[in-house]
């Protein structure tokens, strides 16, 4: 039986995990395994995965908490994931806690869709020591207000997705966006109230974009 | 839908029509749209105890949700039926552009899909998430979407979930939806295991 499940491993971490799907999968089967057999995990798939030195697509897949994030980071060497954190009460959401804590090294991309963010409170976790670069970037129904902070740190350059839905009548300083974001490939404006061609001509030099949401 | 006097939400499909200024025509168009066939008029807004105004749209019905209903889910599969029944309608609608100037004026209109509202005192939302008791509003994950009847009285279930767009009277919100929009909005409510797109209406 544990041999099986060995096979299919090789044969999902051989095929491609483009897709969410498959990615899923894989995230699904170790975690089925590691529950299983915790110490056959450790001895023998942690260090066959280890040592493939696969470059993950990321974010590789969504988890929605730190410890989920911890524990996937563990199961899977290397890769790193998107948070997402729009289930939190405002009393459990705590900036200055998220940006000290050093599992956000297994982060790449967060969402944020539904809290309250002040833009101190996001440029506190944009400094954080441990979080790297991100790829995706969820600030939907924040009333952040301004996008400074995220214009502001180096950590944003590499962003393929930006969510500014339901922000209207905020400082998105969208003429700044080519500069900073040369790699975005989605943004999502939607319920942001710009008006379609005034915003078509302050993205004009985003190169990669391959969908604007304006509805 | 014209002169409705029960409160609706809508997903329509289809190009925008100007009405202020049309007046007694509007009746005139309604009915050749009537006799169009594969499309309807909508008109947003209450059009019982109010004037017509603002845009219409001439189309197809993704999903229509009394407010008696409770929250009511869609698919991105009806959508793309209703956009197949629409072009299928386009000999209809250029037949009709040839007996109506207003139609004419409009053709080059890029059809959309739209959230919309009418009867009295109209209210719709669309949210991504998942049924939630009405009772337990206090305690939901994200955002708590209700519905309420013409009594002024809540379903007992509302959706637990974000929020793609609202509408109240006549207002018509643009919805711009595919696979790749419904994984992130996956992503924003993550905690749920089966979220769907629904329309909540309201009347308010």
């Amino acid at each position: 039986m544990m041999d099986q499940s060995f096979g299919e491993l090789r044969s999902q971490l051989h095929g491609s995990l483009e897709t969410r799907k498959k990615r899923e999968a894989l995230l699904v089967l170790l975690l089925e395994h590691y529950e299983q057999a915790p110490d056959m995990f450790m001895s023998r798939w942690h260090p066959y995965i280890s040592g493939l030195r696969i470059e993950w697509p990321e974010p590789f897949a969504t988890v929605t908490s730190l410890e989920q994030v911890e524990h996937a980071g563990m199961l899977i060497p290397g890769a790193r994931f998107r948070l997402s954190l729009g289930h939190l009460n405002e009393a459990d959401f705590k900036p200055e806690t998220l940006s000290r804590d050093e599992r956000l090294r297994h982060v790449c991309g967060l969402v944020f869709d539904g809290l309250m963010l002040t833009p101190l409170g996001l440029s506190t976790i944009l400094k954080s020591h441990h979080l790297g670069p991100l790829i995706e970037l969820d600030l939907g129904h924040t009333r952040i207000g301004t996008l400074r902070p995220v214009l502001d740190s180096p950590k944003t350059h590499a962003l393929k997705v930006l969510d500014l839905q339901g922000n209207a009548g905020g400082d998105l300083l969208l003429s700044e966006f080519p500069t900073h974001f040369p790699a975005l490939e989605v943004l999502d404006l939607g319920s942001c109230y710009i008006e379609k061609e005034y915003a078509k001509q302050q993205l004009d030099g985003l190169k990669n974009l391959k969908h604007l949401y304006m509805d | 839908m014209l002169h409705e006097d029960i409160t609706y939400g809508a997903i329509f499909y289809g190009i925008t029509i100007g009405i202020d200024d049309l007046g007694e025509e509007l009746e005139t168009l309604n009915t050749q749209v009537g006799q169009s066939k594969g499309l309807s008029l909508w008109v947003p807004g209450d059009t019982v105890y109010g004037d017509p105004y603002g845009d219409a749209i001439i189309g197809v019905m993704v999903r229509l949700v009394d407010s008696a209903d409770g929250p009511t889910s869609f698919t991105l599969a009806d959508i793309e039926r209703a956009q197949k029944s629409f072009e299928n309608a386009r000999p209809a609608l250029e037949k009709l552009a040839k007996e109506n100037d207003h139609v004419a004026a409009v053709m080059d209109n890029t059809p959309q899909t739209y959230l919309t509202c009418c009867g009295p005192l109209s209210y719709a939302s669309l949210a991504y998430g998942e049924l939630w008791d009405s009772a337990r509003k206090d305690e939901v994950e994200y955002t708590f979407h209700s519905c309420q009847d013409m009594d002024q009285e809540w379903h007992p279930q509302g959706v637990d979930g974000v929020t793609l767009g609202a509408v109240e009277y006549d207002d018509l919100h643009s919805v711009d939806l595919d696979e790749a929009r419904l994984e992130r909005l996956g992503d924003k409510v993550a905690k749920k295991q089966n979220p769907q797109l629904w329309i909540c209406v309201r009347y308010d």
